[in-house]
């Protein structure tokens, strides 16, 4: 919100005050002050002239030829171009050799063969807006030859203040809010604004009230209204829209001017009805009928709900209160007699109203922070003040309608006068916040040992409640900067181990430090064309009811996309060195959807993901990417302290709740991870067409681990038991089967286990072969075998009967056993 | 006898010989085996002593072990001399280019901020925090209305939401994990959320839909704006590696009560005014405050008896701002041209 320096000024005593040192004040003591502008500086020299005589320019059909005069030397000759300007004009006259605000030196000149004297200002031209429509034209009658900076209402200075500051406190979206504030901070004397005349017209208005009906007290706290007859409406005096514009709001017509000006003010926006447009002699502040139709005053036709409250008369909705008026019932240009409005409606309600119908007002901006109901009348009476000023003829007709179902009831808090000190950590002596608290408002008297505190109707409708509020008012005025470091004092307690951050944080270190995964970061919301490319049912993802595009308007079921979509990215053609390489890693969490497992809300999963695609130094053809990636899986899992995890071809793989077998995954090149049983990780090499879909070049292969299994098998896991290394030598032995192709080497392996589980000591696949030699759709496998014994050396002859039970085991599986020896030395 | 002595000699003068003609280490190695070892020429002559009629075991047995105690000198200080002189020849012989790329393992990177949040969970660690996290995908109760924010309510403006089509939303800052950590612990509690928070905001160089927060939540007797200010002081000191100044602004947010902004003297340019701090000597930081009597209540902590102070931070911001980065979006991107720059930060 913007205020204005000088209309602060007239609000409160700031003599000697820099505008620079107010703002600094106010940042550091009410709200942040994010911006000061100085306007109307470097106006020295421009001065007021009469534009004695108009005529067109000799050799161009745009310019016109005036003749200025300033009251002091003869009048002088000036080349203009804006279309509004004429005879009998008071303007802003920049003399030859003048700089103007934006660094402009004036030269004299031949424009199109006539010498020009100086210039006709437009308010972009001396730093005023951006406005070049035409020239200023002040108001007739206003002295010529003297500074612009007067009649302009320049010469002044903006505060911004950020709008999320000041959310919490209605009082302070007017001039008198903060004149409050600088009041307290500097102590200095406010000036309220005067109404004294508007308080005479209204004592001397005869006819009875206008009759107002306020469907539910609780949406409207209080409704005013003032009839004002004798009205003319017109043009804003300059110096008045000059303030209007310089806070950011347009000059509209005199009746609709005043109200913003008010509701600058004070903060209490209004609303000026044209009497002639309320019908029935009475207004009803209701809810809308369902479908009910009102045009907005900018030409908006809305249609309404019964949530929208609206302030209509026996026949039709007059305004959507406290958002915006309705077109009908405006202001003209002829109108004689106006409705005043200055209510008090419920914030919440106005708010929805606001969003509900995407026009977000100043009024509704004022509404939705909860205003004082009692600043209603005041404002009201404000509006007929200003007017006054400018129409003497106006007078208010009737009593003020005031209708107040739920006035305000003082509330006042009692405060421990040590709270402050205790909250803040510093010693504020109760004095210390007596004094500030009455500066800003509120009333303070000592009742036995605490103070009791009188909250001010701007400050009680939802601000400040609790003690706390008030050690928070003490404290700014008294000034934060007395605060003072103090370290944390208290038993120190083990913090509590959180076992998903341990299993992050050694994984990542696993991936990143000694495996050579770069960590990435992705979104966790993506969209249909991204699911149809990795083939993810999108109907199983979790939709956004407001994403930010089609792209990104689901949550994430699985971490294939952000891997595929982070794996094109850094392929080939950055021209990067290493780009060859790529090992990516993330952590992060997938969603699924509530199903009959989880009825009550979707379930987060956290998981890790990898993608492997690497050229150089693999071998596609013997699936070295996708076995890269489950050897890294199975490594990450034993990092993480899960024991004897086992891939297999996932084909077979019961998913349990997994759900199905994601269908990017190559059937050929894919495992399950298990442990005791149940899955943890799937892995396998990306289906060429989806590689195709993504644009990926060459092959890669992505894993995901669930987090969540992962500690469950850690959990369960019992601590290591001690087993006393081997003291008798080991006797190796090597044995070499064919198999089908497609027979796991696991499961050989596992056979040479169970043939003698006490004997094996460790079964090691040294060589896979299918080719030359071995037939069609066989392959052979072969192992090394260790025998061994706790408590000897295993004799010659038990080595041979351990052998032959080997040999004897594959040959029973129907397995051909190529060789066995001893391996040699 | 004589035969068996001779034979003796000339074994000794043919070892000699062989010593001393020996090119390289790794002969004299072979001829050790081959001369001393256990099936070695002179262990031949001494088992063939047991053949021997008992008298002449004596002399030539003596011999024997003369001979094997002479060869066995003379292979010693061979050897001496012949490793003396490789170990001299080791750097020309076995010469390396040091500038050739050696076989690399690793070369991975953590994200920079993984790096970030490592380090702000041991300082928290270290000083007694728990570490904790919770749910993306919230309820309103949670995210909103445990925080003093109820429906309706402005503040909900400034906190752009993501909503599910369950009802549910992503949650727009980390408080939520304040209020869960406060329902299912007692006081005191000392514990940080760290992790995601997403935006419902148009992305920019400045403005992601994702991001990360650190928030600390302090609940115990007569705690206040000083222990505030102390904790983030020795957060900030231990970020920038250097002791900081900081300075309060009142500011409001709905779940803490007073609230302020927390601004860092310039570190670019030491408070002087430069381009990063917008010639003002601070930067704004962030947001904190007592915690909220309100929150204290709907979280089941009774505000008479205790009070907490919390504070909430954009890990990217710091990130950024150790960095140098000055697009947000780089965090999110996955290039690798990107990530590739951060190594693994000192906190692997």
């Amino acid at each position: 919100m913007k205020l204005s320096w000088r209309w602060l000024s007239e609000l409160v005593d700031l003599a000697g005050v820099d505008p620079a040192e107010a703002a600094r004040a106010l940042t550091f003591k009410s709200a942040e002050v994010e911006g000061l502008e100085r306007l109307g500086t470097g106006l020295d020299g421009v001065v007021t002239a009469r534009v004695d005589r108009v005529v067109p320019h000799p050799n161009a059909d745009r310019l016109r030829l005036c003749t200025v005069s300033t009251g002091a030397g003869a009048p002088v000759e000036v080349v203009c171009g804006a279309l509004n300007v004429a005879e009998g004009q008071i303007v802003c006259f920049a003399r030859v050799g003048l700089t103007l605000p934006g660094g402009l030196t004036l030269k004299k000149a031949k424009i199109r063969g006539v010498e020009s004297e100086g210039m006709i200002c437009a308010e972009d031209e001396l730093g005023l807006g951006t406005n070049h429509d035409g020239i200023i034209v002040l108001p007739p009658g206003t002295p010529v030859g003297v500074p612009v900076s007067g009649p302009l209402g320049v010469g002044d200075a903006v505060l911004e203040v950020g709008n999320t500051a000041i959310t919490n406190r209605p009082d302070l979206w007017g001039h008198v809010g903060f004149a409050r504030e600088l009041s307290a901070i500097l102590s200095r004397p406010l000036r309220p604004p005067p109404t004294a005349k508007a308080e005479a017209s209204l004592s001397a208005a005869r006819a009875p009230a206008l009759p107002v009906t306020i469907e539910d007290p609780a949406a409207c706290r209080r409704y005013v209204g003032l009839v004002v007859e004798g009205v003319r409406n017109g043009r804003t005096p300059p110096a008045l829209v000059r303030r209007l514009e310089a806070l950011g709001l347009r000059s509209v017509d005199l009746l609709v001017d005043l109200t913003n000006l008010v509701m600058l003010e004070t903060g209490q926006p209004l609303h000026a009805f044209d009497l002639r447009e309320i019908r029935g002699g009475a207004v009803h502040v209701r809810s809308a009928r369902p479908g009910e139709a009102f045009e907005t005053l900018d030409g908006k036709a809305l249609s309404l709900v019964s949530d929208d409250l609206v302030i209509a008369d026996a026949e039709r909705v007059l305004a959507l209160a406290g958002v915006l008026g309705g077109k009908a019932s405006g202001v003209r240009a002829d109108t004689t007699a106006i409705l005043v409005e200055s209510a008090c409606f419920e914030a919440a309600r106005t708010r929805r109203a606001s969003i509900r119908h995407g026009t977000r007002t100043d009024a509704s901006a004022r509404f939705e922070k909860s205003l004082d109901p009692a600043g209603a009348l005041p404002a009201a009476l404000r509006y007929v003040e200003l007017l006054l000023e400018h129409v003497p003829t106006a007078h208010v007709a009737r009593a003020a309608a005031d209708a107040h179902p739920r006035p305000f009831t003082p509330r006042s808090i009692d405060l421990a006068p040590d709270l402050v000190s205790r909250r803040l950590g510093i010693d504020v002596p109760v004095e210390t916040s007596v004094r500030h608290l009455t500066a800003l408002g509120f009333g303070v008297e000592r009742a036995g040992a605490v103070l009791r505190v009188s909250v001010p109707s701007w400050r009680a409708t939802k601000d400040v409640v609790l003690p706390e509020d008030l050690v928070e008012e003490v404290g700014r005025i008294h000034g934060y900067e007395h605060v003072k470091p103090i370290p944390l004092v208290g038993p120190l307690l083990p913090a509590r181990p959180d076992p998903l951050r341990a299993l992050e944080r050694r994984g990542k270190t696993l991936l990143s430090l000694d495996l050579g995964y770069a960590e990435i970061a992705s979104y966790v919301f993506h969209g249909l064309k991204e699911c149809e490319r990795t083939k993810i049912d999108p109907e199983a993802c979790l939709r956004l009811r407001n994403p930010l595009s089609a792209e990104q308007d689901r949550l994430q079921v699985t971490t294939a996309q952000n891997l595929l979509r982070a794996l094109v990215r850094n392929q080939a053609g950055t021209g990067q060195p290493g780009m060859g390489v790529r090992r990516l890693h993330e952590w992060t969490r997938v969603v699924r959807k509530a199903d009959r497992r989880t009825p009550e809300r979707a379930t987060e999963i956290p998981v890790v993901g990898l993608g492997v695609a690497e050229r150089e130094r693999l071998d596609d053809a013997k699936g070295e990417v996708f076995l890269a990636a489950k050897e890294d899986v199975l490594a990450l899992l034993a990092r993480l302290g899960v024991t004897g995890a086992a891939a297999s071809d996932a084909g077979d793989a019961r998913l349990d709740d997994l759900g199905p077998l994601p269908a990017w995954l190559h059937p050929g090149r894919r495992a399950a991870v298990r442990h005791g049983g149940v899955v943890l990780a799937l892995v396998g090499e990306v289906l060429p067409a989806v590689a195709r879909a993504w644009d990926l070049a060459g092959t890669a292969a992505l894993g995901e681990i669930h987090l969540d299994r992962v500690l469950a098998a850690v959990a369960a896991a019992p601590a290591t038991m001690y087993r006393p290394p081997p003291r008798f030598p080991f006797a190796p032995f090597d044995v070499a089967v064919i198999v089908d192709r497609k027979t796991p080497a696991a499961l050989v392996a596992d056979e040479l286990r169970r043939s003698a589980p006490k004997a094996v000591r460790g079964v090691t696949l040294f060589d896979a072969y299918e080719g030359p030699g071995i037939p069609a759709g066989q392959r052979s496998l072969a192992f090394t075998v260790t025998f061994g014994d706790d408590d000897a050396t295993l004799s010659p002859k038990t080595i041979e009967v351990l052998q032959a039970r080997a040999i004897d085991a594959l040959r029973k599986k129907g397995y051909t056993v190529r060789t066995a020896d001893a391996p040699k030395k | 006898m004589a035969e068996m002595l001779d034979r003796i000699q000339e074994l000794a003068s043919e070892a000699e010989a062989a010593v001393a003609a020996a090119p390289s280490v790794e002969a004299l190695e072979a001829l050790q085996t081959a001369w001393l070892g256990r099936s070695g020429r002179l262990q031949e002559i001494l088992r063939a002593i047991g053949t021997l009629p008992p008298a002449e075991r004596g002399p030539v047995g003596r011999a024997a072990n003369d001979v094997k105690e002479a060869v066995t000198s003379r292979l010693t200080a061979r050897l001496g001399e012949l490793r003396a002189a490789a170990e001299g020849a080791l750097g020309d012989a076995r010469w390396v280019d040091a500038t050739m790329p050696g076989v690399r393992r690793g070369g991975g990177t953590l994200h920079p901020v993984t790096q970030m949040r490592r380090e702000l969970e041991d300082l928290f660690l270290s000083m007694g925090f728990s570490i904790l996290d919770g749910p993306w995908v919230e309820d309103d109760r949670h995210n909103f209305e445990a925080l003093n924010v109820a429906k309706d309510h402005p503040a909900r403006d400034a906190q752009d939401t993501f909503w599910l089509e369950d009802g549910h939303l992503l949650r727009t800052h980390t408080s939520p994990v304040q209020v869960r950590a406060m329902e299912t612990r007692k006081p005191p509690i000392r514990a940080v959320a760290v992790g995601r928070v997403f935006r419902n905001e148009a992305l920019d160089a400045s403005h992601e839909n994702t991001f990360h927060q650190i928030e600390g939540l302090v609940v115990d007797r007569d705690v206040n704006v000083g222990h505030l200010v102390h904790t983030l002081k020795t957060l900030l000191s231990a970020v920038f590696g250097r002791d900081v100044e900081v300075r309060l602004r009142p500011s409001f947010f709905p779940f803490t009560e007073p609230s302020f902004e927390l601004d860092l003297r310039c570190l670019v340019c030491d408070g002087k005014g430069c381009p990063v701090c917008k010639r003002s000597g601070w930067v704004e930081l962030l947001g904190c405050g007592l915690v909220h009597p309100n929150v204290l209540r709907a979280c089941g902590v009774d505000p008479a008896a205790w009070s907490g102070f919390a504070f909430g931070l954009g890990i990217d911001r710091l990130v950024m701002m150790r960095h140098g980065i000055e697009d947000i979006r780089w965090l999110m991107s996955g290039d690798l041209r990107f990530l590739s720059q951060f190594g693994a930060g000192v906190s692997g």
